[in-house]
């Protein structure tokens, strides 16, 4: 019997040490699509993106509230050499989810695998480097092609991979006569990432399961005031999570009110605010993005070819009844292409068209806009009341033929499609004749961007870099090209040549000032009327998680992620 | 279905007495009148108001979905558009598909079959083989791979691509119709008077094989109506039409489903009693067509 | 003897037109507008760069050898990789095989079964009220529109009463829990699988019972009903072991028949219910543009129904000599 109890005392601790020791409480986060893979480099759809950047956090994280970016796989910001072209980055001593430390080697192997595939999505943070080179362990340099700023906000908010988990894949491709497809295509089960997370489980459809990284850690002292000086970054408190997959909003947020879930990780349609609202223990965040929808107009056409003629539509828009109507309130007009929010680089300076002016006033201005533009009517509108105004006639004398606004279906976006029809109302009261189109999304953005082929379509970019050189992408006239950004197909030889200066540019302070000039010429010549910024609206259960930190782009990010607390008990 | 082929006037109204008895048929006829009514109406709400509008008219002081009103008598959906115009508009949008539909399929399948039944041998051989291959497989399902390739498909386009998938049912019959008309005396007999292939199918088989022909249309009215239905339901519809399946995705995916019966429960109705009185009717005329099934059904 | 050459001959049919729905549809896949590896493009690109794109996936080649390419793997068993996914075709296929069939069958032996059954008892009192009844909730059923029907279930046996989850095949706490037993996972499968089976059930028993009451009604004419009648058999013996298996014949071959019905039944089920099966899957890829995907899924499902005819054309030769020597 004695001896039973002594083989007891030894197995017993041995039994239960090799338990792996998981921990009790589990967050559940809904997804309203399946993420379609866990490899990193073809991973670009939104929901794939969602859970791998909880297991590839970029080497430079951007800070919720100052937007500042903060080193998180780097030890400290990048020095630059401006003689050489070339800036510096120490990595910190960090473990992959397998327990190998992080090295150069690592992003060494990174820069040169996108470098070399030219990986799409990856590839263009990564063009302005000529390549990369490992001083030491945890020093690498990279070498720029040129000498610009925005490979803070491309280059540094890129992922790192790990050399070991990815050589080997590499090094098959390269015989290959379709590496980048091998490559994209190559089946990832577990991925070893560096973020707090690993992928534990998953079911095809269902549910996908994470597990804290066991290597994972937090310099606390660092970044235990960051952000909000409020809350705390902790040490992830050891959570799991599940994500559930639904296949539509109704039965998502119907899981969240019967507390199924605890966090939809999407915007909340309009109907459903007021209901979860009034749960208790549900709390809605409101969040900015970083968005613009827009109305584009196609410069190469007449009569969208006449600048009085889109100062004219600009000043029939009423963007403050769009963002009341149709966004309810939840978002901003926009009067320049890049946000208010936005701080280090928005700009206030610029003409604005009709603003704080009656229906009566916008009509009337437009039509003074038209009318010093050369255009005509047939049947001239009247200046009291009975707005008629029929058949617009070109400076030419020849009719505008029909136009058309193309729009997503309503289903898809229910704002632009409604936001079509509206504008279509208030042009036509000034006789232009125009029609909102709803189309198949994949067919509009063809059409648009393929085929060039439209009068005026309402689009929006929901995701915009910090960085205001998509403003050179957008309407550089060297982007109308094939697949170029530039569908308006707008060419000014001063908006060229400032926004060359703008991605040379090193000195933050004068940068500002030639991208504010870029605005002010965007908003007097008008290629794109920038219409509304819409905000996220995210709804959490925050009786069963707390510590939620908002930042742009809404709740679900890296920060909450490593600062929630289960909220009974200490 | 020897009765129902004679040559000279007559059939008809002696079919309708026969239908009139059948108290599906009844049923069906008033169902489908009353739906045929909706669709006329359909034009007259815009006329009132622009706000009236199926597609475009919004509500100046309304911008989500909101329950019955004497405004909105069946209330309004998620951007403030009225409900029961769309679902007038419905109607019309379902007759238009439903028949145009119905129709092409089966002139196209009419004159396979003729031909087929007519010809044999490899032209026949062809038609059937062809039919059988179409004839097999889920139609919703080709026309959705096609939309994925085209990237959206306008209203016309599903008509057409329904059509096309539609015929064979119809051509069998009609070869088979044709089959036993060929070798008739009446035929003959026209052939001994020297007349042309065309003109023995177009003036003598021809009128003989359209009282089936239109039997079947009513069955093809109805998964014409459907299928648009069904695709319009999944995404894929014309979103410039507004059909009855494009009112019932907008109240899933705008996450209404829940909360809005009055928005739910309509289109769906319709959609379920449109084919319901098209099935009902058809059953009917069958009987007509078909001594042998009278007797069977209660009617 | 004459049999297998009857088999042999339609097989070969089978194949012919599997080939042809095989080549019409790559055809008319490649000769669509628009580009399916604008997925994988930047805008950033140069042209030159989209013409490695381009390469990779294999779309720059001419028409022929595409097709030959195509063809080729095909016969091996490669149905290429999903745009979407970045998967081998095959194995997301593989995944989601196996949910429709489970859904798909039970809902289709169930609902043939019950409208066999029903259908004896409407054949039997014919003209009763019971027979009216059965009768008229079988043509309502048929002809309710199917999502519709899903929808509404979900409202009031999901949401208002709260009987039933609301969507797809698992509860994720119920099969991550290392403790509960395999029993009580079935049974969560279960769960959520009734009301997908139950919408496609209503809709779907009705023609088989209308189905089997019609012919449930010409059997009982016949002669050998009659005989068995003066025989002094018992009512009961006679319908269901002379009447009924005469009668449910044309019910059973009606199942392959209406094979492509229930098909598109099947895959708006799976999507309103988001149960993860080959259906959905379809309607997905499709809204992705993932042509691979919708392909495959696509020729799956019309070689079964292709087969599946083939298997009630045998039947029916089996049965009636007169179509064997067609």
């Amino acid at each position: 019997m004695k001896r039973f109890w002594i083989l007891m005392c030894f197995f017993v601790p041995w039994a239960v040490s090799t338990i792996p020791c998981y921990p009790a409480e589990t967050i559940k986060i809904g997804l309203l699509q399946e993420p379609k893979t866990f490899n990193i480099w073809m991973a670009t759809d939104t929901w794939s993106s969602k859970i791998l950047g909880l297991l590839y956090p970029n080497m430079f994280l951007r800070d919720p509230e100052t937007l500042k970016l903060v080193p998180w796989l780097a030890e400290d910001m990048p020095k630059l050499d401006v003689s050489e072209k070339s800036f510096t980055i120490r990595l910190k001593k960090l473990k992959w989810s397998d327990g190998t430390p992080l090295t150069s080697e690592d992003l060494v192997f990174t820069g040169n695998t996108i470098l070399k595939y030219k990986i799409p999505h990856f590839y263009n943070r990564w063009d302005l480097v000529e390549r990369v080179e490992a001083l030491d362990e945890r020093t690498v340099k990279f070498y720029l092609k040129e000498l610009t700023p925005l490979y803070e906000s491309r280059t540094l908010l890129s992922p790192i991979v790990q050399k070991k988990e990815w050589e080997n894949v590499v090094k098959s491709i390269e015989t290959s006569p379709e590496p980048l497809k091998q490559l994209l295509n190559f089946k990832v089960k577990s991925p070893v990432g560096i973020g707090p997370f690993v992928v534990s489980e998953v079911k095809e459809g269902s549910y996908i399961f994470l597990r804290p990284n066991p290597h994972f850690e937090l310099d606390v002292k660092k970044h235990g005031n960051a952000p909000h000086g409020k809350e705390r970054v902790r040490i992830p408190h050891h959570y799991n999570i599940i994500f559930k997959v639904f296949g539509t909003t109704d039965t998502a947020i119907l899981e969240l009110k019967k507390g199924g879930i605890d966090y939809l990780w999407w915007n909340l349609p309009e109907g459903y605010i007021a209901d979860l609202e009034k749960v208790n223990g549900i709390k809605i965040f409101t969040s900015e993005k970083n968005a613009l929808y827009f109305l584009g107009f196609n410069c190469k056409r007449e009569p969208m070819s006449d600048p009085f003629f889109r100062k004219a539509v600009a000043t029939l828009i009423d963007k403050e009844f769009l963002v009341r109507r149709l966004l309810q309130g939840k978002g901003v007009e926009m009067d320049s292409v890049i946000s208010p929010g936005n701080k280090e680089w928005y700009c206030e300076e610029g003409k604005s068209y009709g603003k704080g002016l009656s229906r009566e006033e916008r009509r009337k201005a437009a039509t003074t806009l038209l009318k010093e533009g050369g255009f005509s009517w047939k049947v001239y509108p009247s200046e009291q009341g009975n707005w008629k105004a029929k058949n617009l006639l070109m400076p030419s004398g020849e009719e505008v033929s029909a136009l058309s606004i193309l729009v997503p279906p309503a289903d898809y976006d229910p704002v632009r499609a409604m936001a079509g029809t509206m504008i279509q109302e208030w042009l036509q009261e000034v006789g232009i004749p125009v029609t909102a189109r709803p189309m198949p999304f994949n067919a509009l953005v063809e059409q648009v961007k393929s085929r060039r082929d439209y009068d005026m379509v309402i689009m929006g970019y929901s995701n915009l870099s910090l960085d205001p050189d998509y403003l050179r992408r957008f309407f550089a006239s060297e982007h109308t090209s094939y697949k170029g950004d530039n569908i308006t197909g707008y060419a000014s030889q001063r908006f060229d040549q400032l926004a060359d200066a703008s991605s040379k540019c090193m000195d933050v302070e004068q940068r500002k000032k030639i991208v504010c000039e870029l605005q002010s010429i965007l908003r007097e010549d008008l290629p794109v009327i920038p219409l509304y910024n819409p905000y996220i609206v995210e709804a959490v259960r925050i009786d069963r998680f707390k510590g939620w930190i908002p930042g742009l782009g809404g709740v679900g990010n890296l920060w909450t992620f490593l600062n929630l607390t289960p909220a009974k008990g200490k | 279905m020897n009765n129902a082929i004679k040559e000279g006037k007559g059939p008809i109204s002696e079919a309708w007495k026969l239908f009139k008895e059948s108290n599906l048929g009844k049923t069906g006829l008033v169902i489908l009148l009353f739906f045929a009514l909706m669709a006329i109406l359909s034009f007259i709400p815009p006329l009132i108001d622009p706000m009236y509008h199926p597609l475009k008219g919004v509500d100046p002081s309304i911008s989500v979905s909101t329950p019955p009103s004497l405004r909105h008598w069946l209330g309004t959906d998620f951007m403030g558009r009225d409900i029961l115009s769309q679902l007038l508009a419905g109607a019309r949008v379902a007759f238009v598909v439903g028949i145009s539909s119905a129709l092409m399929s089966i002139i196209l399948g009419t004159l396979l079959g003729m031909i087929a039944g007519y010809w044999g041998r490899i032209v026949d051989t062809l038609i059937m083989r062809a039919a059988d291959i179409i004839m097999v497989l889920p139609t919703l399902l080709v026309i959705l791979v096609l939309a994925a390739l085209f990237k959206g498909l306008s209203i016309w386009s599903i008509v057409i691509i329904i059509a096309i998938f539609r015929w064979p049912g119809v051509s069998r019959v009609i070869r088979a119709q044709t089959l036993s008309l060929k070798n008739r005396p009446f035929v003959d007999a026209a052939r001994a008077v020297g007349a042309g292939h065309m003109r023995i199918l177009f003036r003598h088989i021809m009128p003989n094989v359209v009282p089936l022909a239109f039997l079947y249309m009513t069955f093809r009215v109805t998964s014409a109506i459907v299928i648009e239905a069904a695709l319009a339901f999944l995404g894929f519809g014309d979103p410039t039409t507004v059909s009855w399946g494009m009112m019932l995705q907008w109240v899933w995916k705008t996450g209404h489903m829940f909360k809005a019966p009055y928005w739910l429960l309509p289109p769906g109705i319709c959609i379920s009693l449109i084919t319901l009185s098209f099935y009902l009717i058809g059953r009917a005329m069958e009987q007509v067509l078909d001594p042998r099934l009278r007797r069977d059904w209660e009617g | 003897m004459r049999i297998w050459r009857f088999l042999l001959r339609r097989l070969f049919q089978v194949g012919i037109s599997f080939f042809i729905i095989l080549s019409l549809l790559f055809f008319l896949l490649r000769l669509s507008p628009g580009d399916p590896y604008s997925k994988y493009i930047d805008s950033d690109m140069t042209t030159q760069e989209v013409e490695i794109i381009k390469s990779q996936m294999g779309l720059d080649r001419p028409l022929w050898a595409q097709y030959l390419i195509y063809l080729k793997n095909f016969i091996k068993g490669d149905m290429g990789i999903s745009f979407y996914y970045g998967k081998p075709v095959g194995e997301v296929i593989r995944g989601k095989v196996f949910n429709t069939i489970l859904l798909f069958t039970t809902s289709v032996i169930f609902s043939a079964l019950v409208g066999i059954f029903l259908g004896k008892i409407a054949a039997w009192k014919r003209g009763s009220l019971l027979d009216s009844f059965l009768t008229f909730s079988s043509l309502v059923t048929h002809t309710l529109f199917l999502p519709w029907l899903g929808l509404l279930l979900i409202w009031l046996l999901g949401y208002k009463l709260e009987l039933f989850p609301l969507s797809s095949m698992y509860t994720p706490e119920i099969w991550l829990d290392p403790e509960i037993s395999f029993l009580r996972k079935l049974l969560d499968v279960l769960h959520h699988m009734f009301l997908p089976f139950l919408t496609l059930f209503l809709l779907h028993f009705g023609s088989y019972l209308l189905l089997m009451r019609n012919s449930m009604i010409g059997v009982l004419k016949e002669d050998y009903i009659l005989t068995a009648k003066a025989k002094g058999l018992e009512d009961k013996d006679i319908i269901n072991k002379h009447a009924v298996p005469n009668a449910s014949l044309p019910v059973i071959t009606s199942v392959g028949l209406s094979l492509a019905f229930s098909i598109n039944g099947g895959a708006l089920t799976e999507t309103v219910f988001s149960w993860p099966g080959l259906g959905r899957e379809l309607v997905v890829a499709v809204s992705q543009n993932d042509y691979p995907l919708a392909q495959a899924a696509f020729l799956l499902i019309a070689i079964v129904v292709l087969l599946a005819n083939l298997l009630v054309d045998l039947l029916y030769a089996y049965l009636d000599p007169r179509i064997r020597y067609e």
